[in-house]
């Protein structure tokens, strides 16, 4: 990675050779990738702060499902995203939903009917390679669909706490801070 | 610049340190919840529960085939588990290995890797089914009594937990690096957690309000009494009570392990160390290796061949000592610089509600119990409704039963199926379910006795409610079905704990609190193995007998010395080179009556040329102050006994001997006793103890009998004061008598003495001669081939010094002979 920004590392770092003002970040869309994300953005922050400071750093937002109706393929990026597009997708196909519901095992608990209409598919995209190349040009690459997250550094000293206690080699703060935020996570089994 | 810029598309704003910790938090807690710790009620983790979950979808029993690992790893990974092959199949193969789990739940065909870390064959050619013990993990999960979620792809459900009859946690013990926590738990004997449950199950509590749980004031005392510790597939041994209670009362500690390794002797005056059982998860193949290193690094002395020689039937590694070196210290030196012994740093961290908590002892059995409660209660609601479903049925069938005739007559005039169920409907007063129910009855359902076959499950359905619907309203009942479940899995699958125990830590021997105080008998042979044998090992016999064969010994072997002592003890064993080591009697491994003991080398850091030649038995109630000892050539010597408190285990001098003495003789003295000595041709000199003055532990001693040629001394005896018993004399051919102390005048130290014995050729020469002790009345007489004969004492004669005796022992073996002697209560 050094080698293609170009730019060095550590005492021979020279920001004018950088090659490149966009740098973006695509990891699986499941938590691992969540967390090679954060080792990445360690990296920069520590040793390639300028790449962060002039706004060259970027997440790359890759779907979380493919929800197919029919023959119209949805991606959606998140679980509400998801719930909306079945929602005003699948009215017309409300008949039997219930039948189906059992047919895929879901226990009506846990999924309202909504989710469950004839003819979605679901799939969770839980790496980059469960998709097809064209996808995930179309999903995640081509500009004109995609999101780009810019990662952008408010509060500097707040930034590098967090760093240390996410990262740094003391155990207990990191405990601390699951501890006091487990509820807000979300989960992926 | 504009340009490219034009083309980014969509743009969000994300701040670093939000997208860090959200990122990071998604990550952290999800491994935590689902993927590295087990959950309280199973104890098992995704990975582990949905490989059971798999396997029983896959009806892998274990009485049906073997199945392809390969198979059950792409069902897992492909229906339950997004997640590599690999990680599955290693989770795998650990439930199948019987050196990591205490109770294999897979069985598995092929190889599943070694105590070697040699890794298992590759899954394409591995078979596994779930072990017997798995059902019971499995057992009622169709009866509603756990809660099913959607796959990651939402196409089928999995389990959120097993129904899990074992107390899984406790048993398979676990093992996982989550963020910011980790989790180790070690494995426990069925039998031992089971009796634990049993007992808390009877001061248990349940509490429906506010939130269902379940209280008990059982102490972690109370539950130690049943669970002694960890116990590992690897067996070995663990130490420090102190230690394992911190595990179970606060849910960390760290448990010191130790493998198994005894000092044999190989011949040729060398021994070896060998050892058999490892710490839980040691690599074996590592250890060896390890122990190669330090001796090519010169960092271990005294190695001179090292062998695995472990095969199918078990581990025996060889570890083959230089004759100089001291065995003691060189399995010391293992324990100290190999993994032979290692720390199990236990941290018992365990999914509560989904919660990561470190549990203590009482904790997890409380959850497990609450576990079983609610799942007992769920399949008893699932049957009752089941059965309600079937009373409704049945009740249906009565009345079609009781009014055949007019049924099958509504039956034919009706003109179709549904006309016919609505007319029985209206006509009988019947449900939906049961107008179809009717309309389904075979024919041959209307035969006399099948009527009374639901008459019969009528009854039988409405037993099986009152039954469901008692228990449900009644805890206690409950709990009492937990219990009988549980009594059931004890019965079923308990076996002997592997893993030994020690209440003390290594080197501070506290054995005595797990040992009873009995009596017990120490033999000591001529080549110096040493044994303990409890009492009722021997039979008394009548006068003459041949004896039963009391010990094995070595070719060429024989019984130097017994003594009958308590196993809480004190021993100090004397070797011929005057010096003096220590040892508590339990120490010594309790024997049957044929085996031949253990070696002394194995109990103390002795050197190989030097010999235990006799030993004191004391304990702290015993009223002596000196030690009295008395060499081959003579020479007697007392020492106060204060100065043979710190024994070190290198041990330490006793007497300075002349060349060529040794040290034989050893008895604990008060100050005022008289002094016996006995030689080969039937010389006795008696003196007062008086006569010799205490001297320090490291000195010459002084004369206490005059020799004459060819003679050597065979004994010597302490009287005390006032006492006047009688002295047993047993010749080598097997003639005996008793003779009256009273006969023997107390002379000056250093003397010849006076007659004990007339020694004929018939009679061969005093084998052993001693004080008969008050409160004994059976006396041991031991053969040099090792027959043992007891004798009731009175069946001895008493007859005057000068005489030969009666035959007490024959010999049937030429070159046999009386070896030793020893009086018992």
């Amino acid at each position: 990675m050094i080698i293609a920004l170009g730019m060095g590392i550590g005492e021979t770092i020279r920001f004018d050779k950088l090659r490149y003002q966009r740098i973006i970040i695509m990891t699986d869309a499941d938590v691992d990738g969540e967390h090679i994300e954060t080792l990445i953005l360690t990296f920069f922050y520590r040793h390639l702060p300028d790449i962060i400071k002039e706004g060259f750093l970027y997440i790359a937002q890759p779907p979380l499902y493919k929800v197919q109706i029919g023959k119209n393929i949805h991606y959606a990026y998140s679980d509400a995203e998801k719930d909306q597009i079945i929602r005003s997708n699948g009215k017309s196909n409300k008949t039997q939903a219930d039948d189906l519901a059992k047919a895929i095992g879901e226990e009506p608990k846990q999924s309202p009917p909504e989710e469950t209409k004839k003819g979605v598919s679901i799939q969770r995209y839980k790496g980059l390679g469960e998709m097809n190349p064209d996808q995930l040009w179309e999903t995640t690459m081509n500009p004109a669909n995609r999101i780009l997250k810019q990662v952008t550094v408010e509060d500097a000293e707040e930034a590098d706490a967090t760093f240390t206690m996410l990262m740094g080699d003391e155990v207990p703060p990191r405990k601390h801070f699951i501890q006091n935020n487990a509820k807000v996570a979300t989960l992926d089994v | 610049m504009t340009s490219l810029m034009a083309e980014i598309g969509k743009l969000q704003q994300t701040e670093i340190t939000g997208e860090m910790k959200r990122a990071y938090l998604d990550y952290a807690m999800s491994v935590i919840v689902s993927r590295a710790l087990p959950d309280v009620r199973d104890g098992l983790k995704p990975v582990h529960r949905r490989i059971l979950f798999a396997m029983h979808e896959l009806n892998l029993r274990h009485t049906s085939k073997y199945s392809k690992s390969a198979k059950i790893v792409g069902e897992v990974m492909g229906k339950y588990h997004p997640h590599g092959d690999m990680p599955i199949y290693d989770a795998l193969v650990r439930l199948a290995q019987d050196f990591s789990m205490r109770y294999p739940l897979i069985d598995g065909q092929g190889n599943f890797g070694s105590m070697d870390g040699d890794p298992p064959a590759a899954m394409r050619y591995t078979e596994a089914r779930m072990a017997t013990i798995s059902d019971e993990m499995l057992t009622d999960i169709e009866k509603e009594t756990v809660t099913f979620i959607s796959n990651f792809d939402a196409t089928i459900t999995e389990p959120t937990f097993l129904p899990a009859r074992l107390p899984n946690l406790l048993l398979m013990g676990s093992e996982g690096i989550a963020v910011g926590m980790a989790t180790k738990i070690p494995p426990h004997n069925l039998g031992e957690v089971i009796d634990a449950i049993s007992y808390m199950i009877k001061k248990i509590k349940v509490l429906e309000k506010p939130s269902f749980s379940v209280v008990s004031d059982v102490t972690i005392d109370e539950l130690l009494g049943f669970i002694k510790g960890p116990d590992f597939p690897t067996a070995g041994a663990i130490y420090d009570i102190s230690e394992i209670k911190n595990v179970y009362a606060t849910g960390k500690g760290r448990i010191l392990i130790r493998g198994k390794a005894e000092i044999e002797d190989i011949g040729q005056g060398k021994s070896a160390i060998i050892i058999t059982q490892l710490p839980y998860q040691v690599n074996k193949a590592l250890l060896v290796a390890r122990i190669a290193e330090l001796v090519k690094e010169k960092k271990m002395e005294g190695i001179s061949d090292l062998r695995d020689e472990s095969d199918r039937h078990g581990i025996r590694i060889v570890v083959e000592l230089k004759r100089d070196s001291s065995p003691k210290r060189v399995l010391n030196n293992l324990f100290k610089y190999t993994s032979l012994q290692t720390v199990f740093p236990a941290n018992i961290v365990a999914l509560v509600d989904s919660t990561p908590l470190t549990l203590n002892l009482k904790t997890i059995l409380e959850e497990y119990i609450k576990h079983r409660y609610l799942i007992v209660k769920k399949r008893s609601e699932f049957e009752l409704a089941q059965a309600k479903a079937r009373l409704h049925i049945l009740e249906g069938l009565k009345i079609a039963v009781d009014n055949l005739d007019a049924v099958i007559k509504t039956i034919r005039q009706s003109k179709t199926q549904e006309d016919a169920k609505e007319n029985l409907m209206k006509k009988f007063k019947l449900s939906d379910l049961q107008a179809t129910a009717i309309l389904d009855l075979q024919l041959r359902r209307l035969a006399a006795l099948e009527q009374q076959k639901i008459e019969d499950e009528y009854l039988m359905v409405k037993e099986t409610i009152a039954y469901l619907e008692d228990l449900l309203g009644n805890p206690s009942k409950i709990l009492k079905v937990i219990k009988d479940e549980c009594d059931y899995l004890k019965e079923k699958f308990t076996d002997e704990r592997r893993t030994r125990v020690y209440k003390g830590k290594v080197g501070e021997f506290s054995e005595e609190d797990l040992i009873p105080n009995e009596p017990t008998v120490i033999t000591l042979t001529t080549t110096g193995y040493i044994k303990r044998q409890s009492l009722t090992s021997f039979r008394t016999q009548q006068r003459g007998g041949k004896g039963v064969k009391g010990m094995t010994t070595k070719e060429e072997d024989g019984i130097q010395n017994i003594r009958y002592c308590m196993t809480h003890d004190n021993i100090l064993f004397f070797t011929n080179k005057g010096k003096v080591y220590q040892t508590k009697a339990y120490e010594i491994d309790e024997s049957s009556r044929a085996s031949k003991g253990t070696a002394a080398v194995n109990l103390i850091n002795i050197e190989s040329d030097e010999k235990i030649e006799s030993f004191i038995t004391y304990n702290k109630g015993d009223e002596f102050k000196y030690i009295f000892l008395a060499t081959r050539n003579g020479t007697v010597k007392k020492t106060d006994k204060n100065e043979f408190e710190n024994i070190r285990k290198s041990g330490i001098v006793a007497i300075k001997l002349d060349r060529g003495d040794e040290l034989v003789w050893s008895n604990p003295t008060t100050g005022n006793d008289d002094i016996f000595v006995y030689t080969r041709n039937g010389k006795c000199i008696r003196f007062p103890e008086k006569l010799v003055r205490p001297l320090g532990r490291a000195t010459r001693g002084v004369r206490g009998i005059k020799l004459s040629k060819d003679d050597l001394v065979v004994g010597m005896d302490v009287v005390r004061k006032g006492e006047n018993p009688q002295l047993l004399t047993i010749m080598e051919k097997g003639y005996g008598k008793k003779t009256k102390v009273l006969e023997f005048n107390a002379q000056s130290r250093g003397g010849m003495g006076v007659k004990i014995a007339e020694v004929t050729a018939k009679t061969g020469k005093v084998a052993s001669s001693q004080v008969i002790p008050h409160n004994c009345k059976e006396v041991i007489i031991t053969s040099r081939k090792g027959l043992v004969v007891r004798l009731d004492i009175n069946s001895i004669p008493q007859l005057s010094r000068a005489t030969q005796g009666v035959i007490l022992m024959r010999f049937s073996k030429e070159n046999d002979g009386v070896a030793a002697i020893t009086c018992v209560e």
